[in-house]
């Protein structure tokens, strides 16, 4: 296939431009439409129903010639080094991609795209807006592996590399320093019994979930009307209520465990020479490649869950790529559970220079800034509810709770550090070891509040070009100051 | 550990900060006649006013008469040829090393304040966000800027 002549998308793009807009033009007509016709008599009877059918035709009719403009608008070339996009029907827009800006291609299908054989191709820059910079809303299978292939093959636009002792400048693309960056031949796969363990361990759908069983149980109990259990606050009140909070989480568990495994349905991870390609999803099929240079850090992840069976999932953090739409916190999931020791060997086959060197536990004496910090403001809160509210003494547990949790963040953080890598690792809910080459490190900043300062403590911050800043709290200044001088090259 | 960087802020920025502090005062300040609107019109006691003047004076006495000065003395900045180290921080004492390498751009800015004061702010890019070198002279500035984009290699060619 030659790519240098524009071309358009496959014309099944008409039909995706209008599918929204003509789904939600329909569920809003027809209802009316039954509802005029139910309720009119005599000639509006007739002429009503004629009326809105026609209205309605012509709605969607406008809808489809207008998504078929976008599509005959939409055409895209491969121009030499360049991949030149020109969209938009009023508002023309006319995108120009050097090869070395593509930082990830990915491609996704839904049920029935599966069954015609297309996919929608998504290329993401370093934008770091989340949405793809070009999304091509169809194409064959054969066009998209060609055109994604093409994409990876376009040349670098030369320029002279400035460099600073050697290192080269772009260095959110630059080859790691040991100038290797080819991962090594294997296919990894899910067996059924590990993607179920995944899918009863998962937690990354889990809270909105939760939050829709909530909203749908709010707007059943509207409807049917909340049934009489006794008095407020009376025994049977409070078990009714705990019974069904507990219900809630199990539906919430199991839509999450559903929607994980049919996410992870046929799961494969692939090395590529320098990209990895992960494929998954069972109605919706998604492809995505992660070439390895742009790899900012590597995360290895283990949910609560995950962590009482001993289970870890390896995800990459790409520069711009944030919040992809299958991503935990921002990062690209290239497995998404391993046993500890199947992770670093994964790690050491497939991205090549992020095992996580020795690490340290933060001090003790940073303990009481852990446990305290969390719980303070859920106290006085509860101090205020137990005064004013029957059963009030139970919001204790939250702050008892808080303070818990901070016991567990505190014996989960640490860091460590070698020549070419450093560790970090932290617990929010999950628990979260990132590690992240030195030529990967953008900035590294020290901050010591007031109480900090008193007891010899400090925060250490480092910003890396991709979701967020990873930071461990509370370390030893000293030591935070030896971490410093490892990213500072004065010390060297 | 390292000794701090070398570099001081220009002395003016502390009274560009101290005007600007003045003019948000000044803001908050036309909320006090919006408050004495409603209390005449019966909607807050007239409480309320005593105590957002009081709150307005102290921020006030604060943000204009304190911070701006120990901002200034807590500033300090070196440029080296391999990387920026800055330290600053009112509450919270913050230090921060850029690798020369990671830089992308440079920029200088400057208000209508500050440049009443011959004043900019130096902004320094990384691939994962902005850090800013805020209030010096219009000449160390630019030196600032284009030594950065020098040592970083970054500096355009001139044609």
């Amino acid at each position: 296939m030659t790519w240098s002549e524009p071309r358009r998308a496959h014309p099944a793009a008409i039909v995706v431009y209008a599918w929204s807009t003509v789904t939600t033009l329909l569920s809003i007509a027809a209802p009316i439409l039954v509802l005029s016709m139910l309720e009119a008599d005599g000639l509006a009877r007739i002429f009503f129903p004629v009326v809105g059918v026609g209205l309605v035709v012509t709605a969607i009719g406008a809808t489809l010639a207008v998504s078929y403009v976008r599509w005959l608008k939409f055409q895209f070339t491969i121009d030499g080094d360049t991949f030149h996009v020109e969209q938009g029907i009023l508002f023309r827009k006319n995108t120009r991609m050097a090869g070395e800006r593509i930082q990830t291609i990915d491609t996704a299908a839904n049920l029935l795209f599966r069954i015609v054989g297309l996919v929608t191709l998504n290329v993401h820059t370093a934008g770091a807006t989340g949405k793809p910079e070009v999304s091509i809303p169809a194409l064959t299978l054969a066009q998209a592996e060609d055109l994604t292939q093409a994409l990876r093959n376009l040349r670098p636009v030369t320029r002279p590399q400035p460099t600073v002792e050697g290192e080269p400048v772009d260095s959110t693309d630059a080859p790691s320093p040991t100038g290797e960056v080819a991962c090594v031949g294997e296919k990894w796969t899910l067996s059924d019994g590990m993607l179920a363990l995944n899918a009863v361990t998962s937690t990354s759908g889990f809270w909105t979930a939760l939050v829709a069983t909530f909203a749908g149980v709010a707007a059943l109990a509207e409807i049917v009307g909340v049934p009489e259990v006794g008095p407020s606050f009376g025994l049977v009140f409070v078990l009714a209520a705990v019974v069904i909070v507990v219900l809630m989480i199990l539906v919430a568990w199991l839509v999450n465990c559903v929607s994980t495994a049919l996410r992870y349905w046929g799961f494969s991870a692939l090395c590529g020479g320098d990209v990895i390609v992960v494929e998954h999803g069972l109605l919706r099929r998604v492809m995505r490649s992660v070439p390895l240079r742009r790899v900012q850090a590597i995360r290895y992840k283990e949910s609560v869950p995950a962590q009482m069976v001993s289970k870890v999932a390896v995800s990459a953090d790409c520069a711009g790529v944030m919040w992809g739409t299958e991503a935990q916190s921002g990062s690209d999931v290239l497995h998404p559970i391993l046993e500890r020791e199947e992770a670093l060997r994964f790690s050491e086959a497939m991205v090549p220079g992020h095992l996580p060197p020795q690490m340290q536990p933060v001090p003790r004496s940073g303990l009481p800034l852990y446990v305290v910090l969390p719980a303070i403001g859920p106290l006085i809160a509860a101090v205020a509810v137990a005064v004013f509210v029957p059963y009030g003494w139970l919001a204790f547990l939250v702050p008892l709770l808080a303070g818990a949790w901070g016991v567990a963040m505190h014996k989960d953080a640490g860091w460590g550090f070698d020549e070419a890598t450093l560790a970090l690792r932290w617990r929010l809910i999950s628990r979260t070891t990132l590690v992240v080459r030195r030529s990967r490190i953008q900035s590294i900043e020290v901050t010591r509040n007031p109480i900090q300062r008193r007891m010899g403590l400090a925060t250490v911050h480092v910003q890396i070009a991709s979701v967020s800043r990873a930071a461990v709290a509370h370390v030893e200044e000293s030591e935070a100051w030896r971490l410093f001088e490892w990213v500072s090259r004065k010390g060297i | 550990m390292r000794p701090d960087p070398s570099e001081r802020l220009d002395a003016r920025a502390v009274t560009v900060w101290r005007l600007q502090s003045l003019i948000s005062v000044v803001v908050l300040g036309s909320l006090l006649l919006v408050l004495a609107v409603l209390y005449r019109f019966g909607v807050v006691p007239w409480q309320t006013l005593p105590v957002a003047a009081a709150i307005l004076l102290i921020y006030g006495a604060l943000s204009v008469g304190l911070f701006p000065r120990v901002l200034w003395l807590r500033w300090r900045y070196e440029v080296l040829d391999t990387e920026i180290d800055l330290k600053f921080g009112l509450l919270i004492q913050k230090r921060t090393i850029i690798p020369m390498a990671r830089v992308q751009h440079v920029d200088t800015k400057a208000g209508p304040l500050l440049r009443a004061f011959g004043l900019a702010d130096v902004t320094i890019a990384t691939a994962a966000g902005m850090h800013e070198i805020p209030g010096l002279s219009n000449e160390v500035a630019d030196a600032l800027r284009d030594r950065i984009a020098l040592s970083a290699g970054m500096i355009e060619d001139v044609l």
